[in-house]
């Protein structure tokens, strides 16, 4: 026989088990709306039975008397793999997020189509040559001419200083992500400390792990990480393996600027000097536009820029201008390397000189790995070309290596001068096939000079695009004119380079190997293509993302309607409960009062 | 599924989010009417508009640049019909004035219109399109044409083109330019000046030097350089103005502007010119400057003209030469340097020369001395020559420092100091008998009179033939006072010999146009000169017998020898063996034809000489003469030796007659030719102005009185101790008067008319003529006033440079139209309807391309709005799609989230 009051120690237990499971529903409502927060529930077991040991047993029949409701736990509902797929896609989802704003920003800069976009500028640029060959004597249409060449200029330093801010935005934007990594992994080292704490006298931390969860969630926003849960309920978080935080312990990340970065850009390590693989994530992101995506446009860019200086000069340097001089450049030349021959030819060597006369025999040699043939014919006796018409074939096979012969007091030598490269870093190559003329010019088979000091104080090509210094002041070095038959200036209505000039938007063989139009076509269509499949991208990890995050909020939401039934649950537990006491209460009532004095 | 209200929120927001998003798409695509606002958007068509739209604004320009000639063609169009009319207007008054009938006054009439026609034609010719000059090639900032004054007040002298030869184009295509101007010189058949040489070999080292002044551009010309080396130096030299060609064989010079004669002088009084073929004397009017320089000659031969004294060695010490050039041969600069003539073996002095020349060059710098072998002697001069320069400006010899001993260390070279004149030789016997006497007979090629004249006989006065220079001037003399020969023939000194030749050149002038003939025995020999043939040339005798048979190795080679003068390459080359073939020749026809086929076997012999049948019939023989029959061809500039075959062929071995004694002239100039000095010249006939070769006695004052002066009287030039004297004949015409007023100023002088019709001659050089006078007196050398008086002559007044006749005009030269004009007019109307026609041709061909390009224009841009344009009725569609989905999506979203179980739970 157990006590008479055993049963209000069994309705006391529901009552508190359904008290519990109100607040859990309070808080649960409470928090439907918190980033993070997963739906909590309280584990109800039912109390271990009591088996009667009464010697007064009846016919030993076996009894065993539940003892009521206890709440062992209260349970956070969450899919631990579920966690794990989403910080992966939020990884890629940042990754791509990022791009897609560098993206958006090229296409902005490169403006495109537009009637203001380099397409334009550079056509109108032709078309004014076009326009001067009507009225070459017009000092208008040089005015024009030379305003679409600043014009082209310009917008060519506008796209590279934009292209150039574009780089230091997506740097300076991953010198805040490397601060905001840190930040989140001291939050979850902190919130670490306090599960070990929680959890070590054995309670449930729940809304601890769902803070830290969404810590983490937002790191894997940055930057791709791993997560290892240890014993007592904390994380260590990993970064392509190195473990940032682990219990207290934080392994921050640093930001140093590049050695060889003139722009301070910087690279990402640990804090301990090692070098993470950054795979995913925001980071990845900046990092990928600026060290690869954005470097790619501006190579192109400069190419462009540095092809239409290099052409539009070789031909403008061959006419003549209205005071009938030759020579001059259009826009500003810009030499950035030079390599004088070793050995000096005979005293008395022009230009008219024939090469046979200098020993130079048939073959091949290379320069910026261009070949250029000296033909068997080139040196015949008495039909030999001459010096001057080598150093034109050289000039003619590639754009940017103009040769000429030098004569200071220690001799007469060959020059190579690198104008207008795409990078001024570039050097000047030359390579001896089966020719002996370099051996002869310099006494090796290949030399290779690189980018004097002056050049340095330069970027690159779009940078440098400038208008002549003396062109800005004299209109009448625009050379329309052509020479005559006899290598003179042939007179101001002569509109003959205008129209060569003008021309040269129609040569297919412009730069590398197609015409300008087209070369700065294929760029916009590229950057159309990597954007257009950077924003699909995002939107399906976006699309990804969002499928993910019902699947979690099917395990871990609050659901109000669900809240709701179980507050009417836990009432009519707590009411059934309450009714249970109020009739043994009055079942001992009647034993007391009925049983009593009568 | 478990579904939370979040998961509800989310799930309407991310609808709605997409609705708003298309919406926002098709909002802006109405808004701008385009499909695609950023690359992204399609790569691919971004690609396609931005090649359209590159292809609509070259369309665009294409038709911008046609429109702009367009206009100018027709513009032209016009004009030339203008002008058209106006040419055919003026031959209508050209037939009408070509009628003998009309009088002076009909005459003058005519003449006011061919005037009014020029000025007018002129006028269309100078037009303006869009402030250029339409009609001057690429010189459109200058004008097409200028007129010069004429003599006759308020009419145009001559009417010249300016412009250039430039073909402006206009960019009508891609890769796709059209001509469309037409420059004046084209279209008013202008021709430019041409200046031809003799034939020469093109590629053989010439073998002489000088230096060469072409429009003021300076040529040196070494003994090495080819005539093409010559024609590349030329054309190398910029701002010459002239283009020189060999193609035919000659130097050829043409003026590129058909406005400027050719300047062309040399620094050796023309004897390079001559080298060249270039005798310039008469083919233009200016350029002849007689150098000043100093020169240096050996005082003997080193070598003699065969080069028998032959390796002169050089030693250690007498290897020095000192030479000083003075600052006005060396930039302003005093210069001195010792040269080392390098030790050697010199086979002849044109090698020693050019070892000197090296290292004089390598001292000085190139162009400063020339160092030459004159036949065997050395010369040395400064390359620099002028008025300023002396004898100081280049000196020889002692120490550097100045101090001059006269030819010690350079005794090997014979070089003295002291410049002298070149040595003379064949300076002559005649003149001192008072006996000499030769003719010289001139044909109507070079006469002045277009006839063939009697031949003339020359007399030599006693004495004055001293010297070569006195003995040129007493024939000068001779000539100036035989009215047949003066300012027809001239003599000079060339190289030491007298040369005599026709002042008029041409390539229509041959050699028989000048030949002399021995009047008293001996005389041409004493002058150094040959009486005809002028070819060198050997002949043989008549054959006896027939057939003449020729077995190899047996008769049938002879060795010939050519002398530079004569010889193809202009070197001379060792003797050339020539073989016939065998065979029994029939007559002496053929066995001339043999020996003619081995000359043309050898590149040499070919076009150096040729064998001939001469002879009367029966006693024909062969002769070999040379082609070239210039002034320096002699005998032993051909010479036959036997191989084995001479003999056989009727020659003497050793027989050889020198040619030489005159030359012919070279050179030609082609006058400018247009429409409009058609015109002047034919309006000039209408009027009859006296023009150069107008009868000095012919001339006539405003009063209409001649001039008194006769036949025989002196005409005497005089200013400020200075003198000079003609004798006027009454053939006597303009040109003479200035001929002979050149020779006494030693430089240039203009003749022209004033306003008033006076004859005006003016100094062009000093210009300023001070206490001038002229006076004629009769033989007996009584003045006659009369000539005097017709000069008013200013003295000492500033800035005047003129004399100028009370005024002249020659009633009589007034003359009709004559039927060359005609013919010229005609071929001016021919080349105008020509281009009229080339005009239309462009007009057309330029409407033609507008349309097409119109064609592609539309094509293009329906292509690009195909991919490009938003079309506007499906995006309101898709919009109006949208906006339904929306509503229908807020409705939903609005009943599905405001339902809760707590509306329920009371």
């Amino acid at each position: 026989m157990v006590s008479t009051f055993f049963g209000f120690t069994i309705s006391m237990k529901a009552l508190m088990a359904a008290q519990k499971g109100l607040e859990v529903t309070a808080h649960n409502i409470a928090n439907a709306n918190t980033p993070g927060y997963s739906r909590q529930r309280p584990e109800l077991v039912a109390g271990r039975p009591i088996v009667y040991p009464g010697m007064n047993r009846p016919g030993s029949v076996p009894l065993q008397l539940g003892t009521g409701v206890n709440v062992r736990s209260i349970e956070r509902m969450r899919d631990v793999y579920l966690d794990h797929i989403i910080r992966n896609s939020t990884s890629d989802s940042g990754w791509f997020a990022a791009k897609e704003t560098g993206f958006s920003k090229l296409e902005v800069t490169l403006n495109e189509p537009s009637e203001s976009g380099l397409s334009s500028v550079i056509t109108e640029l032709f078309n004014a040559f076009a326009d001067l060959s009507n009225q070459p004597e017009l000092n208008s249409e040089r005015a024009n001419v030379r305003e679409k060449g600043i014009n082209l200029a310009e917008t060519f330093n506008m796209i590279d200083s934009e292209l150039k801010s574009l780089r230091a935005d997506q740097n300076r934007s991953i010198i805040m992500g490397v601060n905001e990594i840190n930040n989140i992994l001291h939050q979850i080292s902190d919130i670490n400390v306090q599960i070990i704490t929680i959890e070590g006298i054995g309670d449930k931390a729940n809304d601890l792990k769902d803070a830290r969860d969404l810590l983490i969630e937002q790191l894997s926003a940055f930057v791709n990480i791993d997560t290892i849960e240890r014993d007592h309920g904390e994380v260590a978080v990993l970064i392509s393996g190195m473990a940032v935080v682990d219990k207290e312990h934080v392994v921050e990340l640093a930001t140093e600027t590049k050695l060889d970065s003139s722009y301070g850009n910087v690279d990402v390590y640990f804090e301990n000097g090692v070098r993470p693989r950054i795979t995913a994530g925001e980071l990845k992101g900046f990092l990928e536009m600026r060290d690869e995506t954005i470097p790619a446009y501006q190579d192109k860019l400069n190419r462009c820029a540095s092809a239409l200086v290099n052409r539009i000069n070789h031909q403008h340097r061959l006419g003549y201008g209205m005071d009938g001089k030759s020579g001059r450049s259009f826009f500003r030349d810009y030499n950035t390397a030079s390599l004088t021959g070793t050995i000096a030819f005979p005293p008395g060597t022009t230009l008219d000189t024939p090469i046979d006369e200098l020993g130079i025999t048939s073959g091949k040699f290379y320069v910026q790995h261009t070949e250029i043939e000296i033909t068997p014919k080139d040196v015949k006796p008495a039909e030999a070309i001459t010096v001057g018409e080598l150093l034109e074939k050289i000039n003619q096979a590639q754009p940017y290596v103009r040769a000429s012969l030098v004569d200071d007091y220690t001799g007469i030598r060959v020059q190579l001068d690198l104008y207008n490269p795409p990078d001024v870093s570039e050097t000047i190559h030359t390579h001896e096939g089966s020719s002996n003329f370099l051996t002869a010019i310099t006494g090796v088979t290949d030399a290779e000079v690189v980018t004097t000091e002056t050049a340095r104080e330069y970027t690159n090509a779009m940078d440098m695009i400038s208008i002549s210094l003396a062109l800005q002041d004299n209109l009448d070095i625009i050379a329309a004119a052509s020479e005559d038959e006899f290598g003179m200036y042939s007179g101001a209505g002569d509109n003959s380079n205008a129209l060569n000039i003008a021309e040269l938007n129609d040569s297919m063989n412009a730069v590398e190997g197609s015409s300008f139009m087209d070369y700065y076509n294929s760029i916009i269509g590229e950057l159309g293509s990597q954007a257009q499949a950077n924003y699909r991208l995002t939107a399906n990890q976006e699309m990804l993302l969002s499928q993910l995050d019902n699947q979690r909020a099917q395990i871990s939401g609050v659901s109000i309607d669900e809240e709701s039934l179980n507050m009417i649950q836990y009432q009519r537990a707590f009411e059934g409960a309450a009714r249970v006491s109020s009739t043994l209460d009055s079942m001992i009532e009647t034993i007391i009062f009925g049983l009593g004095s009568g | 599924m478990r579904v939370t209200q979040g998961m509800m929120v989310k799930q309407f927001l991310k609808n709605i989010g997409g609705i708003n998003e298309k919406l926002l798409e098709y909002q802006f695509k109405v808004a701008r009417g385009v499909n695609y606002s950023k690359p992204s958007d399609g790569p691919l068509a971004i690609g396609h508009i931005l090649s359209f739209k590159a292809q609509e604004q070259k369309i665009a320009q294409y038709q911008k640049n046609i429109a702009n000639g367009l206009s100018q063609v027709e513009y032209m169009d016009t004009l030339m019909q203008s002008m058209i009319t106006k040419i055919t207007d003026a031959r209508t008054d050209m037939v009408y004035g070509a009628n003998d009938s009309l009088g002076p006054a009909d005459r003058g009439a005519l003449a006011l219109n061919m005037d009014q026609y020029l000025q007018s034609i002129l006028e269309d010719s100078q037009s303006l399109f869009r402030d250029r000059y339409i009609f001057s090639g690429y010189e459109t900032m200058t004008n097409s044409f200028i007129g010069s004054n004429s003599k006759w007040d308020g009419f145009l002298g001559s009417v010249n083109y300016i412009g250039d030869l430039g073909k402006i184009h206009r960019r009508i295509g891609d890769l796709n330019r059209l001509q469309f101007n037409i420059n004046g010189k084209e279209m008013f058949l202008e021709q430019t000046y041409t200046l031809k040489g003799d034939y020469l070999p093109v590629d053989k080292p010439m073998g002489f030097s000088g230096k060469l002044t072409i429009n003021d551009k300076t040529i040196i010309v070494n003994n090495t350089h080819t005539l093409e080396d010559v024609r590349d130096m030329i054309n190398d030299e910029d701002g010459i103005k002239v283009m020189a060609t060999t193609d035919s064989g000659y130097l050829k010079l043409e003026s590129t502007t058909s406005s400027e004669k050719i300047e062309i002088s040399d620094n050796q009084n023309g004897v390079l010119l001559d080298d060249l073929g270039l005798n310039l004397r008469g083919a233009f009017n200016r350029g002849i400057t007689a150098p000043t320089m100093p020169v240096i000659d050996s005082t003997g031969a080193i070598f003699d003209a065969a080069g028998a004294v032959a390796n002169l060695t050089y030693d250690d010490t007498n290897n020095i030469l000192n030479l000083h050039l003075g600052p006005n041969a060396n930039d302003g600069v005093a210069a001195a340097h010792s040269i080392v003539i390098p030790q050697g073996t010199y086979a002849d002095a044109a090698e020693l020369a050019d070892a000197i020349q090296n290292e004089v060059d390598i001292a000085f710098g190139a162009d400063k001395i020339l160092v030459e072998d004159i036949a065997g002697t050395l010369r040395l001069s400064t390359v620099e020559t002028g008025a300023s320069i002396g004898t100081a400006d280049l000196q020889i010899g002692g120490e550097i420092d100045g101090t001059l001993d006269s030819a010690s260390d350079s005794a090997d070279l014979n070089l003295i100091a002291a410049p002298d004149p070149a040595p003379l030789t064949n300076s002559g016997t005649a003149g001192t008998d008072g006996t000499d006497k030769f003719f010289i007979d001139i044909n109507s090629m070079i006469s002045r009179t277009g006839e063939n004249p009697e031949q003339v006989e020359v007399d030599l006065r006693a004495a004055n033939t001293g010297t070569l220079s006195e003995l040129i001037d007493e024939l000068n003399y001779q000539f100036d006072h035989e009215v047949t020969l003066r300012g027809v023939v001239r003599a000079r000194e060339n190289n030491g010999r007298v040369l005599i030749e026709t002042v008029k050149t041409g390539h229509e002038i041959t050699a028989d146009a000048l030949q002399l003939t021995d009047s008293t025995t001996g005389t041409l020999t004493g002058l150094g000169l040959l009486e005809d043939p002028t070819l060198a040339h050997i002949d043989g005798v008549p054959i006896a017998a027939f057939p003449v048979t020729i077995t190899a190795g047996v008769n049938d080679t002879m060795e010939i020898d050519l002398g530079a003068s004569v010889s193809y390459s202009g070197l001379n080359l060792d003797p050339i063996t020539i073989t016939l073939r065998d065979g029994a020749y029939a007559d002496i026809n053929a066995l001339a034809s043999e020996i003619n086929t081995q000359f043309a076997s050898d590149a040499e012999l070919f076009g150096s000489i040729s064998a001939t049948v001469e002879g009367p019939p029966g006693a024909e023989y062969i002769s070999i003469s040379s082609f070239d029959d210039g002034s320096d061809v002699r005998g032993v500039d051909l010479a036959i030796t036997d191989g084995t075959a001479l003999a056989d062929l009727g020659f003497v071995v050793g027989t050889a007659i020198d040619g030489g004694g005159t030359s012919e002239g070279k050179g030609i100039k082609l006058n400018p030719q247009n429409i409009f000095n058609t015109l002047i010249e034919t309006r000039d006939s209408l009027l009859g102005i006296a023009e150069e070769e107008t009868l000095l006695s012919g001339l006539t004052n405003q009063d209409g009185e001649f001039t008194e002066v006769f036949d025989g009287d002196i005409i005497t030039f005089e200013e400020e101790g200075r003198s000079y004297s003609m004798v006027y004949r009454t053939t006597d015409t303009l040109e003479d008067l200035i001929r002979a007023y050149d020779e006494f100023l030693g430089t240039k002088a203009k003749v022209s008319y004033d306003r008033s019709g006076r004859l005006v001659i003016e100094n062009t050089t000093t210009r300023k003529i001070t206490g001038l006078k002229i006076s004629a007196a009769n033989p007996d050398g009584v003045e006659r006033e009369t000539f005097n008086s017709m000069f008013e002559t200013e003295t000492d007044v500033l800035g005047f440079h003129s004399i100028s006749t009370d005024g002249l005009l020659d009633p009589t030269r007034s003359d009709k139209v004559g039927e060359e004009y005609l013919g010229l007019v005609d071929l001016d109307m021919d080349n105008f309807l020509q281009h009229q026609a080339f005009i239309g041709a462009t007009a057309n061909r330029f409407e033609r391309t507008s349309t097409l390009l119109m064609n592609k224009d539309f094509n293009v841009k329906s292509d690009r709005a195909d991919i490009e344009s938003a079309n506007i009725a499906e995006v309101i569609m898709a919009l109006g799609e949208q906006e339904a989905l929306l509503n229908a999506a807020l409705n939903v979203g609005s009943r599905v989230l405001t339902m809760s179980l707590l509306d329920y739970l009371r």
